[in-house]
């Protein structure tokens, strides 16, 4: 946890300003309501509104019933101007680079926060109200903070959920490194997004899915895991995974009784939060649901493709300056040929477990993951941060893999070289790329 | 003893994982460093009659490289390309030359083409302003393949525009996403010498859908004084304020010999504000700094700038020094932190005491 804490401090020191992706968006929510308004159906918009107006500023309006668009538009033109006062223009590529930016629509258009589930933002924005009126830099700079405490608390159910599937050691440690030691995780120590929160609810979920599978905990874990989903649900669509995990637990937990009967509280319980959830997400135009059957199977389509399929394993890597500029090829080629080779050492393990594994542990991990992976192809999304919420089962899953490949006198020096290879990689990342591309190449 | 050893080998490891990838990333800083992505607009193909070039200044020491983005167009690239570097304006010193051959050039994303030499001393680097222009190599009349170039105006969503585009009188009807219109560009097969391609851009009435009568609400030439080849031209206008989600009948009049590159499904791309002498770091600085217009001949096209980038002998040592004098504290903390991170994991690693493992 030490060690944890001091990476996520490392990307609190490095990172730049409004480099984490839609720093502005997340942040506006989050300003609105530490600035006493709280989301709800604002007045609607058409067509003739959005000639005269911009879509961010309507998009924000419509969430914060009483807004005017006169203060969102000088909110978010205080943000442009922090944004290039930090050299923001310099590091994104995508940045157009407008004279006299006004409106989040001059960055990307037609894109806001205002359409996502508001509990990040809200918990947030009430934690910053007491600090009256602030900057966006230092509203910024104090929502990081809480990202640290995300980051660290998802690494603390890494740890929980590990202890669930590796009664040694080396399992248990190489499956926290893994989730403490990532680079495209450990960075979102210092991001301001709900994805920091849903990650944290949904790992918290998965261990506490791990323990009931275990037999472990009482009446009040339960409570608190089916609190964690609603909560990730409430957070973002992204928490979804977490559901499918408590569902196959249905199917994995000690003691259960093979009838329906037993399970039938269990899944009907977790069909209706799934509906509600479904509800919830379309009054906030959520734009993670398809409008119709076209729109879902061209979603389909652009999820399944391998440019898709590529962004997602660059994004997962690592990629700095909001996905515009990739590490070498050979990180990619390096991190997929320890993956791949994890994956078969999972594959032996789920066909003859080693005694110092939890076999249906495995099984949830590589349930959640997989459910997780289905709905990003089915969003028709390529972004290696929506997979993060399920990133300790991932964990369990890598330190299963490589260590069942070999025996356990083998394992120890296993584990040495991998912390050791998994530093290297880290200091690429963060030294050789995120360090070089954001304070050191910019872009003229 | 063990711990010991441990700790000497986790700070080792720790400076190990970031001397080294900070000193082979830093040899990826340019001096001179055009991102602008994605890429839209294209200079047209090189020809020896007709050679495109680019003015930019490069302040750093001793010039070695320049980096320019090139696109396939036609029949793809074959042969090697001639790089010509002047000292000051297209008519300056010839300072180095050197080739590159176009392989494996692709049109999307296109491919950065590297010309090395030796580096210039600091006599023939002079005030820091070069001109640098391209052509083909030998006996080859031109080239299948164009410069990347970017705009300093705002480059918009790219739109498929409905009308009739096969003559030399062309209509269609143009959608416009943002404020600001100040331009509009169509990828042409060929527009020739000395001639004057015409725009005119009339609003549409909201209650009829059909443009509105009387003068024109902006009209546009764009003289050509040499030859276009699978290009863009580029059509500039005084800003439209209130061009936000309006619909614009335009009219194209091309001279004879001109020729749209796809007129069965014309492209534009639009051109919002203006962002030329726009400060992208601190105060005072321009926006497009290092960059002084796109040469196609003779003629100058200064809101035109290469996709290009430019090395120098030190770029990556003087970025890592900026760098460190102006994040002193944050770096020696982040530097001290990092180590604390390798020696807390490795350590946990060699002992076994982990916080999952806590016997």
């Amino acid at each position: 946890m030490l060690s944890a804490l001091c990476l996520g401090l490392v990307y609190q020191l490095l990172l730049p300003p409004w480099m984490g992706e839609d720093e502005p968006w997340q942040l506006e929510m989050i300003h609105w309501v530490a600035r006493g308004y709280m989301p709800g159906a604002g007045p609607a918009y058409d067509k003739s509104d959005a000639r005269e107006h911009d879509l961010s500023h309507l998009q924000i309006v419509r969430r914060f019933p009483g807004l005017s668009l006169e203060d969102a538009k000088a909110y978010e033109t205080e943000v442009l101007a922090s944004m290039r006062r930090s050299g923001f223009e310099a590091r994104v590529d995508f940045d157009p680079r407008h004279p006299a930016p006004t409106s989040f629509d001059q960055i990307q258009d037609a894109h806001s926060a205002a359409s996502q589930q508001p509990l990040y933002h809200v918990l947030v924005g009430l934690l910053l109200r007491p600090f009256g009126e602030l900057d966006p830099l230092t509203e910024l700079r104090l929502v990081r903070a809480l990202s640290l405490l995300t980051y660290l608390g998802v690494v603390w159910f890494a740890i929980l959920l590990a202890r669930e599937a590796f009664r040694d050691f080396h399992g248990r440690a190489m499956a926290v490194m893994v989730v403490a030691w990532m680079p495209m995780h450990a960075r979102q120590a210092a991001v301001v997004n709900n994805d920091v929160l849903v990650k944290l609810f949904t790992a918290a979920a998965i261990a506490l899915t791990a323990r009931w599978v275990a037999g472990k905990g009482g009446v009040k874990e339960r409570v608190l895991l089916v609190l964690c989903l609603a909560l990730g649900l409430a957070t973002k669509t992204t928490g979804m995974g977490a559901l499918g995990a408590v569902g196959l637990a249905l199917f994995l937990r000690r003691g259960i009784s093979s009838n329906l009967k037993s399970r039938l509280p269990w899944i009907l319980g977790l069909t209706a939060i799934a509906g509600l959830a479904l509800v919830y997400f379309l009054s906030f135009h959520s734009p993670a649901l398809p409008k119709n059957v076209d729109a879902f199977m061209l979603r389909v389509g652009k999820g399944l493709s391998p440019s898709a399929m590529l962004a997602l394993w660059g994004s997962t890597v690592g990629v700095t300056n909001w996905n515009t500029r990739l590490m070498p090829d050979a990180a990619y080629w390096s991190v997929g040929f320890v993956a791949a080779l994890s994956f078969v050492g999972v594959a032996k393990a789920l066909l003859k477990p080693p005694a110092w594994m939890s076999r249906p542990i495995l099984v949830l991990c590589t349930g959640a993951i997989a459910i997780q992976f289905a709905l990003l192809v089915l969003r028709g999304v390529a972004v290696g941060r929506y997979w993060m919420p399920v990133l300790p089962a991932w964990g369990v899953l890598v330190a299963a893999g490589l260590l069942a490949l070999f025996a356990r006198p083998a394992r120890r020096i296993v584990l040495g070289v991998f912390g050791g290879l998994l530093v290297i990689y880290h200091g690429w990342f963060l030294w050789g790329a995120l360090v070089v591309q954001e304070h050191m190449a910019l872009g003229n | 003893m063990k711990n010991t050893k441990v700790i000497g080998a986790s700070i080792a490891l720790g400076l190990l994982a970031f001397t080294l990838p900070l000193w082979m990333g830093s040899r990826s800083v340019y001096g001179l460093d055009v991102r602008s992505r994605p890429w839209h607009l294209l200079g047209g193909r090189l020809s020896a009659s007709n050679p495109l070039g680019q003015a930019f200044v490069f302040e750093g020491e001793g010039l070695s490289r320049v980096e320019v983005a090139l696109s396939a167009v036609g029949g793809g690239p074959e042969g090697d390309v001639l790089f010509e570097l002047r000292e000051g304006d297209s008519e300056g010193p010839l300072l180095r030359t050197t080739s590159a051959r176009l392989d494996g050039l692709s049109y999307d994303p296109g491919t950065f083409v590297a010309f090395d030499f030796k580096p210039l001393t600091r006599a023939e680097s002079g005030s820091g302003e070069f001109h640098l222009r391209l052509m083909p190599l030998a006996d080859r009349r031109e080239l299948s393949a164009s410069p990347w170039l970017r705009s300093e105006q705002m480059v918009g969503l790219a739109q498929s525009v409905a009308g009739e585009f096969e003559g030399r009188e062309c209509r269609g009807r143009f959608f416009s996403r943002f404020g600001e219109l100040a331009g509009l560009a169509v990828a042409v097969k060929r527009v020739p010498a000395d001639s004057r391609p015409t725009l005119i851009l009339r609003a549409i009435d909201s209650e009829t859908g059909l443009p509105r009568a009387g003068a024109a609400l902006r009209t546009s030439e764009a003289l050509q004084a040499s030859e276009l080849r699978a290009g863009h031209l580029i059509f500039d206008f005084e800003s439209i304020e209130n061009s936000r989600y309006r619909d614009y009948a335009l009219s194209l009049n091309l001279p004879e010999g001109a020729e749209l590159s796809s007129p069965q499904n014309s492209i534009w791309i639009p051109l919002h504000g203006d962002i030329g002498e726009q400060d992208s770091k601190g105060e005072g600085l321009s926006g497009s700094e290092g960059l002084r217009g796109f040469y196609r001949g003779n003629q100058v096209q200064p809101k035109l700038n290469w996709i290009m980038r430019a090395k120098g002998k030190v770029d990556g040592r003087a970025a890592l020094v900026q760098f460190a004098g102006e994040h002193s504290l944050s770096v020696v903390s982040a530097i001290l932190l990092w180590l604390g991170a390798v020696i807390g994991v490795l350590v946990a690693l060699a002992t076994g005491r982990t916080a999952s493992n806590p016997d």
